[in-house]
């Protein structure tokens, strides 16, 4: 039997009925044939175009709910990590404590994320001034647990404990880091510590202490830098009965002298025209331009200079830069 | 090298294509044919007259290609005498290992010589899994022997393939054919056409190369949702929707087709790995992209070979035969044309064809593909 299309042409178009060639018979049986699968091709396309529009609906719709959900998980976590960063803020110390014991100072903090894995810290305990510019391990929601921990210890340290002198802070923080984070030779699963500059200022008899883990102090005196390196170990990340001992420095201050202490987040910052790190030089460079000037123009300044080489790319980590000036 | 082809029709008998006389001096022969045609022992009686000493290779098909010609219920025979080229053939039986794997490790083992250039492998089309024979002859092989093939077929049926060497055809049987020395240059080529569609699904449940589950739910269930009253034609009629499937994100794309069902466990079996874990994609056909996939297969395999061939062995898939239906001699037709006039070609429509990826020298297997094995000698 032929394709019905086939029947209605044939009738149409060959009134009579004539009798056909044997190989007329076979070419209308194939011409049948094809008529017969295009149909069978165009119903499946139709079918599975039906079929495949229900699918990418439903799975549509799924992904829809999936994305309300994200989303809505998301709302939640913000708020969680707005509410934290608002408890961040409240154990940074306030700007009229450092107006009263370093009057001439500038605090440029520039956290990567909400929260913060670098915080500072200061204290005044038997008429010294204590600093601590503190890098914790990672950024963000980590980084903001361990600076609590750091606050903690650093706080108990000064505080509870009446220790002052720098390299001793130092090193009761590096034990209590350890403690809290039962960090030991069995269990290597948390390698998490800290990068510090701590500074005690007396400004009586005009001296400062230093102490730090990798991170150091720059002073500068009539445009001329120097350096005081820290220890070339961290805080935390060692174990028990193997621990190093911070050594400690003691620097004179002259009136006129400024000193910084940071975090690594400024001169490991990606930017400028090649999209490369900014490095320790330049900035050393950018903090001697601007020594000799008071604090509150030093503000400004490092603030515009960190965003001009940022341009439009990642802050890669938090920043922190402390500067203080006699 | 020279060639010589016949074909054999039940209304016709033999009938001779070319006016070369090999005869005793032809060392290699192809045959390819319908299940009814080959099961006929006399069959093979008289090819063996025909070429006395010559190895012969034979296999069951979905359709034969013979030139320019594809036919159905026909056996095509091409005799190949290699003046320079060393041949050595192995055969084995599922019977006697049932993991496809060994037995593509065992087939290379018996073939491995330091001259060895390419391996040709013809399958039983419905007992082995394909993948897992592809790299047992990987893993065994250097890097530098290239191997291609196929899978036999049966019309599409799906009931029973047979292949042979040196003997009438049977069931189970898979045939090496391992080519020697520096003389042969081999060209290959192996490219599909088909277009994916529709949402992206994940193998939820697999055993090797049997699927249960896409997305948690029955494949078969989805198979039958889209071919409707075509359901009734399963498995054949499977071949409409081919699986695009890729192991990971960065993977290049494998068409995988199938080759039963069961209703009991609602399981499919397809020609090779269905690994758990992977993604899939619907595949639809598209003329046109299946026509040019054919020319581009023959690019490829002319290219490799880096010179005219004298002779082609093309294996295809028998989902481009069902889909093609009238117009399957199209992408015969866009083959000759990237190949020029001079190689002899045969081939069959296959479930299932092995060959590299143009990119690398490890064989893989494939489905809906026209895959090409191009020959000559310097």
């Amino acid at each position: 039997m032929n394709n019905g299309l086939l029947d209605r042409q044939l009738k149409r178009y060959l009134r009579n009925n004539p009798p056909l060639p044997p190989e007329a018979e076979e070419l209308l049986k194939a011409v049948s044939h094809a008529y017969d699968h295009y149909e069978e091709d165009r119903l499946m396309l139709e079918r599975t175009v039906e079929i495949n529009s229900i699918e990418l609906t439903q799975a549509n719709k799924k992904l829809m709910t999936l994305f309300k959900d994200l989303e809505e998980k998301n709302n939640d976590l913000l708020s969680s990590i707005r509410y934290a960063k608002m408890i961040q803020e409240a154990i940074l110390p306030p700007d009229t404590a450092f107006r009263k014991l370093v009057p001439d100072h500038f605090i440029f903090f520039k956290p990567r994320d909400l929260v913060s894995g670098d915080f500072y810290w200061l204290e005044e305990h038997d008429g010294k001034a204590m600093i601590a510019a503190v890098d914790c391990t990672g950024h963000g929601v980590p980084g903001a647990f361990m600076s609590i921990v750091g606050y903690n210890l650093l706080t108990t340290a000064v505080k509870q404990n009446q220790i002052t002198q720098p390299n001793l802070v130092l090193d009761q923080l590096n034990q209590g880091v350890n403690k809290t984070l039962r960090q030991n030779k069995e269990d290597m699963s948390i390698k998490d510590g800290m990068d510090i500059a701590f500074c005690s200022i007396d400004t009586k008899a005009m001296k400062l202490e230093y102490s730090g883990a990798y991170n150091p102090l720059y002073h500068f005196r009539d445009g001329q830098l120097m350096e005081t390196k820290g220890d070339k170990f961290p805080i935390g990340i060692s174990f028990k009965d193997n621990f190093n001992k911070f050594s400690n420095h003691t620097v004179d201050i002259l009136p006129g002298d400024t000193f910084y202490i940071f975090t690594d987040g400024f001169p490991d910052q990606f930017g400028g025209p090649k999209g490369k790190k900014f490095k320790y030089d330049q900035y050393k460079s950018l903090l001697k331009s601007m020594s000799s000037l008071p604090c509150s123009e030093q503000l400004p300044m490092i603030e515009n200079a960190f965003n001009e080489w940022k341009g439009d790319l990642l802050q890669i980590d938090d920043v922190l830069v402390i500067g203080f000036k006699f | 090298m020279k060639t010589e082809q016949r074909n054999w029709s039940l209304n016709k008998g033999w009938e001779q294509a070319s006016n070369k006389e090999l005869n005793g001096s032809a060392n290699f022969v192809t045959v390819f044919g319908s299940r009814e045609a080959l099961s006929n022992p006399e069959r093979f009686n008289e090819i063996r007259a025909f070429y006395p000493n010559a190895q012969i290779m034979s296999g069951t098909t979905s359709g034969e290609i013979f030139n320019d010609s594809v036919f159905d219920d026909s056996i095509v025979v091409s005799a190949v005498e290699f003046e320079k080229t060393k041949i050595k053939t192995v055969k084995v039986n599922v019977s006697e290992n049932s993991d496809s794997y060994k037995i593509g490790a065992n087939l290379a083992k018996q073939l491995i010589a330091p001259d060895l250039k390419h391996v040709f492998i013809l399958s039983d089309g419905l007992k082995v899994n394909g993948s897992e024979l592809s790299r047992g002859l990987n893993d065994t092989l250097e890097n530098k022997v290239t191997v291609t093939g196929g899978l036999a077929g049966d019309a599409a049926k799906f009931e029973k393939t047979l292949v042979g060497l040196n003997e009438a055809p049977g069931e189970g049987n898979i045939v090496a054919v391992g080519f020697y020395g520096d003389a042969l240059k081999v060209g290959f080529g192996s490219v599909g056409g088909w277009d994916v569609f529709g949402v992206e699904r994940q193998v939820t449940k697999s055993v090797g190369n049997v699927l249960y589950e896409l997305d948690g739910q029955p494949a078969l269930d989805l198979y039958k949702m889209y071919l409707g009253e075509k359901a009734k034609d399963l498995p054949g009629s499977a071949l409409l929707f081919p699986l695009g499937m890729k192991i990971n994100e960065d993977s290049e794309s494998i068409v995988r087709t199938v080759l039963a069902v069961s209703e009991e466990n609602k399981s499919m079996t397809f020609a090779g790995d269905i690994p758990q874990g992977a993604t899939v994609r619907l595949m639809k056909a598209n003329f046109d992209k299946l026509i040019d996939g054919a020319g581009n297969a023959a690019e490829n395999s002319y290219q490799s070979l880096g010179a005219e061939s004298d002779f082609a062995i093309l294996i295809s898939c028998v989902g481009r035969k069902l889909v093609l239906d009238q117009r399957i001699e199209e992408e015969v037709e866009a083959v000759r044309d990237i190949l020029g006039n001079n190689p002899s070609i045969t081939g069959f429509y296959s479930y299932g064809e092995i060959s590299p990826l143009f990119s690398t020298v490890k064989c893989e297997l494939h489905n809906q593909t026209m895959t090409i094995t191009t020959f000559t000698e310097s």
